[in-house]
Formats: C-alpha cells, structure tokens, sequence
C-alpha cells in the first residue's frame, strides 16, 4: 500500500517524478536530502532538523479529551464501512472466504489529522457478529468497540456509529473485535494512519515524498473455513430468529456463551451449561496452523514491491495485524526505526531486522543508499512459504528505479538466474 | 517504469519456483495444516454421493444412521496408477464410525427379518467404521475415495458374515458436477432418514427395497453397487442419474453383479444453517426401475418421494414430521411366500415420523420420535402391514447417546406366510450410540458448508 505524500497540488507529482527521474532530470526533486546525488552514488545529505522528539512523563496524556464531543461547527470526516462475507485471491489459484470491509482485504486506509472528528458508520450485511474497534487511538470507551464489553455487537443487517476524534497521531490501526482469533485473522483490519497537525518529526529528519503501510498478517486457511462456517451458522440461524417473535424468545445468553458476570458463569456451569472449552465439547483442542503469511493480503510472488531512487527516503509503516511476531529484515541496506505504535522514539534507532510484534506497528526511514534489487522479507523462514513451500509468504522487493543509471546490468541477472 | 521493475523482481526468483514446483512431485509436502477441532469432526459426517455435508437429518441426537465419509483419494496404492506419475501427496484421511449396540428383547423380532427366531439378542448390527482419503485435484475439482464396512444382522452373524462391505466407492466433484462409482448408499435411499435407533428399523416402509434381495441381509435393500451423476444447481437442487446392481440375493436379475437398476432422482436441500428453522428443509422426488427377470413377476418400477416439513420450527425445541411415500408397480407378482416376493410385488406404502428435539441453549440434548409405516400390495388380496416405533434418544456427550425404543410390527396374514412367523412382532431396546469422525491433514471443506453456500461452492 504506497502513498505519495505529495499532495495533489503539489508542483510534482509522483507520477511526473518518476518521468522526469526516467529522463536523469530530477536533480532535487525528490526531497530536500537527494541533493546532487541522482548520476552517481553519494552518501545522503545530513538532516536539516535534528530529532527532536524527548522524554515526556506526561506525553501518554491525550491532547483532546476522549469524551469531548463535537463542537457546532467542527468538521467530522465521515467514512461508510460495510462488513461482508467475500472470496479474496491470496496468490492465483489460491482464493478463501473471507471477512471483508468495503469488500476489501485489507479493509481501506483511513488517513486523517490528528483533532480531526472522525464518524465511522459500520453497516453489517454479514451473517455474523461485528464491531470495530479502533486500536492506539484514545478514544471514549463506549467507542472502543469491544463486543459485550463497551457494545453490543453489531448483528447482521444492523448499524452502528462510531464517532471519536482521532488522537494520538502516528500509525495505527482498526479491526474487528469480535471473536479475533478468527475475525481478524480472517481480514477484518485495515490501517489508520494520523498525520500530526504541526510539523512531522519523521518528514523533518528524513524528508520523503513516497511512503508505504504493510500490514502482516498470517492465515490458516483451515481453521479459517471450518471456524467461519460454524459461526455463519450461528449468525445465520439468529439473524432468521429475529423475524419471529416466538423464536426470539428463545435467544438468551447461554446460547451464545454470553453472561453478566463471573458468578452467573459459574452458577450456569453448576447448572448444567457446558463451556466449548470443555474437551467433552471440543476434544483435544488443534492448534492453528497457519499455512499463508501476507503483505497487505498477499503473498510473495504476488506482494507489492517498495519502489525507491538513490538518494530518496522512504517511509514504511509496519503493522503486526496478525498472531504472529515477524521479523521484517532488509538485504544491503540498513534502516531506521523511528515510531513505535505510532509515537517518535526518544531516538531513531539504526536496524537491519525489525520485529513487528501483534498489535504493534513500527515506522522505519529507509534510504536509497545502495541501488539494486533487495529483498525484504520475515526472517522467520516459516514465514516465507506458501502452503509450506519456499519461496512465498511475506516477502517481497526494495526495487531502485533508476538501478540502470547506476550501472545494475539487470538483464544480465535475470540471465544468469535462468 | 515501476510495473517493469516489479516483473523484473519476479523474473529473478521464478527458476526458484520452479524447482520448488517440480520437488513437490517426488517430496512429501511438509505436514499441513492440522484439523482443528471438533468442527472438522463434524465435517467429517458428510452423507453419500449426491449429498455432500449438512443433510436434512442435521442435528439429530439419535441415530446410527452409520456417517459416511465423503470423500477419498489413493494411499498406498495397491497398483500403478494409470497416470504414471509418482504419488508423494499427503491426501486428507478421515475415519467416521458409528458404535451401536443394544439389548433386544422381544417377539419375533422387527420387520425385514431382522432377529426372527430370536426373543432376545445383544444387537450390535449397523456398527460401522469407514475410512477415506480426499484430495484436490487440478483445476479446483476434488477427488476421494471411501472404504467401510458395517455389522449385520444376527442372522447372519454365525455364518461369517458378520461384516458388510457397505462402502468402496471412488468420488470425483466439481462445482456442478459428481461422478462416483462403486458400493455405496443406494440413491433411493436418501431422500429421507428417519430417527428409529437404527435407519432399518422399520424398511419395509422407510426405504424403498430392493427387489433381488432375498431378505437375509438387511443391508442390502440401502446399500448397492452405483454408478452415478449428480448435477446440482445453486448447491440446493441436485439430479442424480445412475445405475445400479442391486445385490441379488435371490437370483431374480441379471446374473452376476451385472446392472439391473436404473434411475433418476431430485433432491433439495435448504440452507444446512436454517434445518431447524426453515418449513421444508429438504424434501425429493425419484423414479428406479428395476429388471426383474420375468419368471419372478417382470420388471417393476418404482417411484417414490418425500421430505421433511418442520411443524414447529426452533432451534431449542423443534418438532418435524418425515414422509416417505412410495408406489411400485409392473410386476405381477400376486402371491406372497418368501421374503424376496414382499420386496418386488406392486405395493404402496407411507411413513411418518414425528419427531421432537429438545435443545436447550441450541445443543442437542434428547429427542422422541414416533415413526410409523403402512404398506398395502395392489395384487394380492389381504397383504398389509404396519409398524410402529417408540425412540428415545438421550445425549450424553457430543455424539455419544442413550438410545431406547419399542416396536412393534402387524402383518396381515398373507404376509405373515412370507416372514415366517406370526402376525405381529414387537421389540424393546435398550444401549449406547456413538457417532464420531475425525479428519487428518485437512485440505477439503465441506462442499455445502454456508460460506460456500454463499458463494456457490469455491474450493478452499
């Protein structure tokens, strides 16, 4: 998933950039840290800030606060998000049911500033339970989108609203909170990234024009269409009482494993109610197994490929949106991890290997420092496979544009690779 | 520019996918994903051709209606493959089976001629094991192959016979179409399963028979030799043309294991989510005509039907009724002195079962049902039966049941000639069922699982 800061006002925009970069004519185009550096390999120009970003013992203090509402006046963006059932292609001839925002695996970028009134109407036309919830982002618990816990869970053909105002900035992300082993395993995520209102620490430091979100993910195919189809059953079966008034009367929260409290839990087991977890209902409980790992939904050969020209910084944003630690490592180049979970580090910190744990995301600069074609990929090597064979999964390329001008004879490497 | 570079990156790796592709011919793959948990098992209680998953007797308690696995694929070949390509693939394996036993105690036993002779005996008949392996084939077809074999009748159990070979067959699908050929559930006989303990309980009325048999083996008025096509439209509405040798106990076909049944059927199956919930769930239509030889009455024709209509709809609490009704006629057959005679005279008969469901908080918990049959033969005068059958059925843990049940039986006298015995006969049973299955190295999904459903069956 790139992204081209550039504005599209912007006197240049990517798509020129890469046209005029094509004609060796973009000689500070390309940032302020390119300088003179497009014909022959240079080493970057220093920064024009140092970093500036320190220790804080009440930097976790949200800026606004979270129960504030709109004031008459404030501009909310509102985004329609629809919850679907649909069939998503991993790699050609490998396609699976999944969970889908907007018909989408991963569900849509959502990108605003930081402040900004954010109205997200959820609509659910899945035979299935959902909710969002909105996760780094300090936010009124009601909005927090944890079924049973700040909500209910949004059933089929119903609506919610959510409505927050988007704060801290940085890289984020949202998912269904529903049952996640399976609901966001099986593509109910999507990134939310929010731009800081004042200057960009990273954009200062590093200044860069392109940027790229990768979100990881893994998938046990599986477990996902045996899981998925006991719950569509479920879902299917209470979205059909609900058109019968009998039949409505015979919902309660035993059958969906719902209680008020502790102590009603255990007086329901005293009285009978059998928990799934029992090995009488459930038999010997089968780890999951994943067998695809993904980028964005994909897996290598069929990733995106990170572009980039000497001389260019990059930003990529790591999302851990699976169960899984990755271990992100970047051939001939070494890196900067400058966010955690969306806030500046004390300090950028020079890497060659990230690891992206779930529920974390990781901001890293990269610079074209070193021009070819390089691979960036898990260091788990569990995780470069397709259905266990190598190579595939979460996987795929730094690419340099301009590679020929700088002398890489790629015809001759495809030659010898055949 | 970027869409050029992109391919060059793939260019690079390709020779590696390559040699990874060809490895995959002679290497066993690495172990895949594990089944999961009791999900797959249930998965794993697929029906018979034709069926595929979710069949309309979902969520019954009871039953040893033996689980049939759906599927299957070659191990430890016994011979070359035609396609002489060395078989390095690790296929999906399920096992199902079903334990029954109880303790009969009564006169003259139930109908078919199940127990005759006996007041009492310890019935372990219908007890199954089945085994199949299941593949993915090229272009997103699945092929399988299932093996198993049930205990018969006490009849026979002294005789070494005490096994049945009621599964061998081979299984080829795709999104519209199924071949198979080999042993299996005749076709006729899934259009209704009815929740006696045991599916043959009462058959004179719940299947439609089969006329060669000569009425020593039970089975064999459920299970045959097929060859079969099913078509299907939308997963819901399936045809199925096929051909059979119906086992010919009684030497009154074409000889040896030749064909001497053909057919065609109509079935529809609903939503398998909505069985309990929507008014017809399931319900089919189908036509066979068999080649009885003319010395034994000529060639008759059957047709059949029925289906399930749930009276009271409800997940916790629900209350079906079954029918089957069934007419056969062109043999000419008017005489009524064996077993074999009862099967192929031209006879209309009706079942009904009413059954009742109880489960609390969605789980099945315990079921009644009350199945009764009549049958009346066009061309001999005074033959009729009916039959009556009581069950209990008691979960004691996922598919692990208390059964009981009390029958009983009333033949006219003209068939009373034919079974041997006395006008009536009537049974009390009492023991345990135990439905399982389990499934190894899973690959294949249940082809009308709702997702598929959804989206008209993807291989997944």
């Amino acid at each position: 998933m790139e992204k081209d800061t550039s504005t599209n006002e912007s006197a240049i925009g990517r798509r020129q950039l890469l046209k005029l970069g094509g004609l060796g004519l973009g000689t500070g185009l390309i940032g302020r840290a390119l300088g003179a550096v497009i014909d022959q390999q240079a080493p970057l120009s220093k920064p024009d800030s140092p970093w500036q970003a320190a220790f804080d013992p009440k930097g976790t203090v949200p800026p606004y606060a979270p129960r504030d509402k709109p004031k008459p006046g404030e501009k909310i963006h509102q985004f329609d998000i629809e919850v679907t059932i649909g069939i998503h292609e991993i790699l050609p001839g490998v396609q699976t049911h999944m969970f889908m925002f907007n018909k989408s695996y991963p569900g849509p970028e959502i990108r605003v500033k930081e402040g900004d009134w954010v109205q997200v109407n959820l609509k659910n036309t899945s035979p299935e339970f959902h909710t969002i919830h909105w996760h780094g982002i300090q936010i009124a618990m009601e909005m927090d989108g944890v079924p049973l816990g700040t909500q209910w869970p949004v059933g089929p053909n119903q609506e919610f609203r959510y409505l927050w105002r988007a704060q801290p900035a940085g890289t984020h992300f949202y998912h269904c909170h529903v049952m996640t082993t399976l609901h966001q395993q099986a593509g109910l995520i999507g990134s939310l990234i929010i731009e800081p209102v004042g200057p960009d620490i990273v954009q200062q430091t590093f200044p860069y024009k392109r940027e790229y979100t990768m979100i990881l993910s893994e998938l046990d195919t599986n477990f996902v269409r045996n899981m998925m189809s006991e719950m569509v059953v479920m879902g299917t079966q209470m979205e059909r009482m609900n058109h019968s008034p009998s039949m409505m009367r015979e919902m309660n929260g035993r059958m969906m494993g719902w209680f008020k409290n502790k102590a009603e839990f255990v007086k329901a087991v005293d009285k009978g109610y059998i928990p799934p977890y029992l090995a009488a209902r459930t038999g010997t409980a089968m780890p999951i197994t994943p067998n695809y790992f993904m980028i964005n939904g994909k897996s290598y050969p069929m990733t995106d490929s990170l572009m980039i020209r000497r001389g260019e910084n990059i930003r990529v944003r790591l999302i851990g949106g699976g169960f899984m630690p990755h271990f992100i490592h970047l051939h001939g180049h070494d890196f900067w991890h400058v966010c955690q979970d969306g806030s500046p580090l004390a300090s950028p910190v020079r890497m060659n290997t990230i690891p992206i744990y779930p529920g974390t995301t990781s901001d890293i600069v990269i610079q074209g420092t070193n021009p070819g074609f390089w691979h960036f990929h898990d260091h788990s090597d569990l995780c470069t496979t397709n259905n266990g064979q190598h190579p595939g999964g979460m996987m795929t390329m730094l690419m340099y544009e301009d590679a020929r001008e700088a002398g890489i004879k790629w015809e001759e490497v495809i030659a010898i690779s055949s | 520019m970027k869409n050029k570079l992109a391919t060059i990156g793939a260019v690079v790796l390709l020779p590696c996918v390559a040699a990874t592709t060809q490895a995959q011919i002679t290497i066993p793959a690495s172990a895949l994903a594990a089944a999961i948990n009791y999900a797959a098992a249930k998965s794993a209680r697929a029906l018979g051709p034709g069926h595929n998953s979710a069949g309309p007797d979902t969520g019954s308690v009871s039953t040893a209606n033996a689980p049939l696995l759906k599927a299957g694929a070659k191990v430890g070949q016994a011979q070359q493959s035609p396609v002489k390509e060395e078989v390095g693939f690790q296929p999906q394996i399920e096992l199902a089976g079903s334990g029954v036993a109880t303790l009969d105690i009564g006169r003259n036993g139930l109908s078919g001629g199940r127990g005759i002779g006996s007041r009492s005996q310890i019935n372990f008949s219908d007890s199954s094991l089945a085994f199949g392996a299941a593949q993915r084939l090229y272009h997103g077809a699945i092929g399988s192959f299932t093996l198993g074999g049930l205990a018969i009748d006490e009849a026979n159990s002294g005789t070494g016979k005490q096994i049945f070979m009621h599964q061998a067959f081979l299984d080829f699908q795709e999104l519209r179409f199924e071949g198979y050929v080999g042993r299996t559930n005749t076709p006729s006989a899934q259009i209704v399963m009815f929740p006696t303990v045991r599916e043959d309980d009462l058959v004179d009325y719940t299947s439609v028979l089969n006329p060669f048999s000569d009425g020593k083996n039970i089975e064999e008025h459920r299970y045959s030799n097929v060859a079969g096509l099913a078509f299907n439209q939308g997963l819901h509405s399936f045809i199925n043309v096929h051909a059979q040798h119906q086992i010919d106990s009684a030497g009154v076909g074409e000889s040896g294991t030749g064909l001497n049944s053909f057919g065609v059927s109509y079935q529809f199956l609903g939503n398998p989510a909505l069985t309990s919930i929507e008014r017809v769930p399931s319900w089919g239509v189908g036509l066979e005509h068999r080649a009885v030889k003319q010395r034994a009455g000529g060639s008759s024709t059957v047709v059949y039907g029925g289906g399930v209509l749930n009276l009271r709809p409800s997940v916790t609490n629900k209350l079906d009724l079954r029918l089957l009704a069934q007419a056969s006629f062109g043999n000419d057959t008017n005489a009524l002195t064996s077993l074999n005679d009862s099967y192929r005279a031209d006879q209309q008969s009706i079942a009904l079962s009413l059954r009742n469901l109880y489960s609390p908080f969605g789980r099945p918990s315990s079921q009644w049902a009350l199945t009764a049959g009549f049958k009346r033969y066009s061309k001999i005068s005074d033959a009729s039966s009916f039959g009556v059958a009581l069950s209990y059925a008691k979960s004691l843990g996922a598919g692990f049941d208390f059964v009981s049940q009390v029958g009983y039986e009333r033949r006219s006298n003209a068939m009373a000639g034919a079974f041997g015995g006395g006008n009536d006969s009537a049974v009390f049973q009492v023991g345990l069922v135990f439905n399982f299955g389990s499934t190894f190295n899973q690959q294949v999904g249940p082809r009308r699982s709702p997702t598929n459903l959804l989206h008209k069956y993807i291989p997944n």
